[in-house]
């Protein structure tokens, strides 16, 4: 890391090539492209690296289940949507297609 | 192309959408209008599209769209509307926050909402709103994209949003999903295409579509239930894929589409439940006290007696009741109220077919009747409950009205179709093989002496064409033509139905014009009065009618659950179930005086008499259904 991106040269050892070809300007637009996928790879895991940021576990754990629940909520509001359209097809002689469960 | 944040999208009832969206650019607000099934991508509030715009006659419509991702470029709009997530409210300092934040700031937190990483809305946003806009903001894009693939699918986007809202996220996932969305949101017409194109589902699949399409229509003409070699020819391995996929039921020789058996099944079940509870009885003696009590009260000179009939009825959970003419269905309930209420038992509550039929049955009773889906929710135990008018109701109906009733009811049907020249096949007759029958000897007052022939009608008694019905039409627009032949009501309807004015309304199978008279009955669960009226035009809020003189304003809600169909012309059973006024009468020669009484008793004015000489093809139409009636009682 050097600078908050990657160390070029390092990275040019890496692969075996100069470090002229992540230059804007002078290699392949797919390397450019490349380097900046591996840049912020780097920004994330760091971000999630337990030093990085104090952890705070007992917010996060709320946070996932403040997530389940609300995925939960919304699945349930959908079968209930679906049992209305069920209803519904029973009445207008529609067709039901519900899976056996 | 420019770029624009769609604000608010309305679908109209006739096809075109209406959308309000904000050039990211100079920040105008522009209305723009499209059909609704002109684009193959939804255009959802919130996101933002290229969109290419045309000045036409009617506003500025909307000609090409591309989408393309969020930028900042409209964040004042995204935050003022809570970044158009349903379920989110931001509080107005959060807002007065996110507005003051600079370029960066907002490409960040932007950024990383669309990646769904909040780490940066943390300082933003109090905990526990920051992770519900994560997940709000995701489950809108899941829903972006998950509509977007039914709609390549050929669905509109009303429709699909509809399927994915409905199917959740197994909408596009599941090896049938195609299949599933076709045949519960699609046209007949996106049917038929998908049928004939070998490419975009696979032989088992379209054999499934076409089969369970076969019995859809099959049933809506009253045929449920059909024995194995009557099924469409090599049908049999998508009739084991139906089954298999628990679509379609098979009992040994016989198949029936699932929903059809739950329906019926259901309608047994209630019946079942009415049966397996307590019932008391009266003995003859205790009934023809009370009957002997009431009519020394009333001591009227003409009044027919019912009393074997009345005890029939009242010892029996459910009796179905055939009656000539509806003085002697009147007579006899109000002789039932009598009795029954000399014997201690809690008045009955009456129950008509819908409430323009309340003053036809006024005098029968001293409460209030009520329409079969209004049945109050207190009524008395060991109640008693008369459905007058039974053959107009459906199996659907007849569900909805049984729910209502309490276990320890007894129950009386009327079953009106002697009066009617011809005897349609009905699921009365299922009920009528199992429950005591009562026929009603038409009361025999001095006047029906007299032969029924009225001097009037028969003084000009044209043959018709369709010319007079033209006429008609032309000179009083307010006629509803009543025939028995199904030919000659497809004849005027499509006669009178304007080709060439403005479509207002677009249902999923037929379009109807301005001016167009139509037939709103309920289809869903939900029931009310089925109704006529004449479309005039169309706006956001729905569609501008005028039924009787009166105008109003039918709701999308309503008219999606709604069967509509023309309605210049229709069968006399349809004119009393919407309610008519007053109609023209086209008859054979030989049924037209009893259709004429039929009319007349349901306050139905017959202002003119015309005679076809078309053949009526098949009397009856068979219909089959599994057993109502309970198996064990």
């Amino acid at each position: 890391m050097r600078k908050g991106s990657i160390d070029l040269t390092w990275l040019a050892a890496k692969i075996g090539a100069t470090r002229q070809i992540f230059y804007p300007g002078r290699g392949n637009p797919e390397v450019h492209m490349l380097l900046a996928m591996l840049n912020e790879y780097l920004k994330k895991s760091i971000s999630t690296l337990p030093g990085g940021a104090p952890p705070n576990i007992e917010n996060s754990r709320l946070q996932t289940e403040l997530t389940l629940i609300k995925q939960e909520n919304s699945t349930l509001k959908q079968k209930l949507r679906s049992a209305r359209h069920e209803l519904n097809m029973i009445h207008a002689g529609g067709i039901v297609l519900s899976d056996r469960s | 192309m420019k770029k624009y944040l769609i604000k608010r999208v309305i679908h109209r009832l006739d096809g075109i959408s209406q959308i309000t969206c904000v050039d990211s650019g100079n920040g105008r607000i522009a209305s723009l209008r499209f059909r609704t099934d002109a684009f193959d991508l939804p255009l959802l509030a919130g996101r933002m599209y290229m969109l290419r715009t045309a000045a036409r006659s009617h506003g500025v419509n909307l000609v090409a769209a591309l989408e393309c991702g969020l930028d900042i470029s409209a964040w004042a709009t995204l935050t003022e509307h809570n970044f158009f997530l349903a379920d989110i409210q931001l509080k107005p300092t959060a807002k007065r926050l996110l507005t003051s934040l600079d370029a960066a700031q907002r490409e960040r937190l932007l950024a990383s909402l669309v990646q769904n990483d909040l780490k940066s809305w943390q300082g933003v946003l109090p905990e526990p709103q920051c992770t519900l806009l994560g997940v709000a903001f995701q489950e809108a894009q899941q829903r972006y994209q998950h509509v977007k693939r039914l709609m390549a699918w050929g669905l509109p986007q009303t429709r699909a949003e509809a399927c994915y809202d409905t199917f959740g996220s197994d909408a596009c996932a599941l090896p049938l999903a195609r299949l599933k969305a076709l045949l519960s949101f699609g046209s007949s017409q996106l049917i038929q295409s998908a049928l004939s194109s070998q490419t975009s589902l696979e032989a088992s699949q379209r054999g499934a579509l076409e089969l369970l399409t076969w019995f859809r229509d099959q049933g809506l003409r009253g045929r449920t239930i059909v024995h194995k070699t009557e099924l469409p020819k090599s049908s049999a391995k998508a009739l084991e894929l139906c089954t298999h996929r628990d679509w379609t039921i098979v009992d040994g020789e016989y198949c029936q589409l699932k929903s059809h058996a739950m329906l019926q099944v259901a309608v047994r079940r209630q019946l079942e439940r009415l049966s397996s509870g307590f019932f008391p009885t009266y003995t003859p003696q205790e009934v023809q006290y009370g009957y002997s009590r009431y009519s020394q009260v009333i001591a009227s000179y003409d009044h027919h007696n019912y009393q074997d009939e009345i005890i029939v009825a009242i010892n029996s959970r459910l009796s179905v009741i055939t009656a000539r003419a509806l003085p002697s269905v009147c007579e006899f309930t109000s002789q039932l109220y009598g009795t029954l209420q000399i014997l201690y038992a809690p008045a009955p509550q009456l129950v008509v077919y819908s409430t323009s039929m309340l003053p036809i049955y006024d005098a029968c009773t001293e409460n209030v009747a009520v329409p079969f889906h209004e049945l109050p929710p207190d009524l008395a135990e060991y109640a008693t409950v008369i459905i007058t008018d039974c053959h107009l109701l459906t199996l659907s109906d007849f569900l909805v009205a049984l729910k209502g009733i309490p276990a320890s009811a007894r129950v009386v049907l009327f079953d009106a179709r002697p009066a009617m020249p011809e005897h349609p096949a009905h699921f009365l007759d299922d009920l009528k093989t199992y429950y005591p029958v009562i026929t009603l000897h038409a009361a025999n007052h001095a006047v029906s002496a007299i032969p029924a022939p009225e001097p009037k009608p028969s003084g000009d008694e044209q043959m018709f064409n369709v010319h007079c019905a033209e006429q008609w039409h032309q000179s009083s627009t307010g006629e509803i033509f009543v025939s028995d032949s199904p030919s000659l009501i497809a004849t005027i309807n499509q006669r009178l139905s304007r080709v060439r004015a403005t479509v207002v309304l677009q249902t999923q199978e037929t379009s109807f014009r301005k001016h167009d008279r139509i037939r709103v009955r309920p289809a869903h669960a939900n029931k009310w009065d089925p109704f006529i009226c004449r479309i005039h035009s169309v706006s956001v809020k729905g569609l501008f009618v005028q039924a009787e003189g009166r105008y109003s304003t039918l709701s999308p809600e309503l008219v999606d659950e709604a069967k509509v169909s023309l309605g210049f012309a229709m069968s006399p059973e349809a004119a009393v179930q919407a309610g008519a006024r007053s109609v023209v009468l086209i008859a054979t020669k030989a049924s037209r005086y009893a259709w004429v009484e039929y009319l007349k008793a349901y306050r139905i004015e017959v202002k003119q008499v015309y005679v076809h000489d078309q053949l009526m093809a098949a009397k009856t139409v068979p219909i089959s259904h599994q057993r109502l009636t309970p198996l064990v009682e």
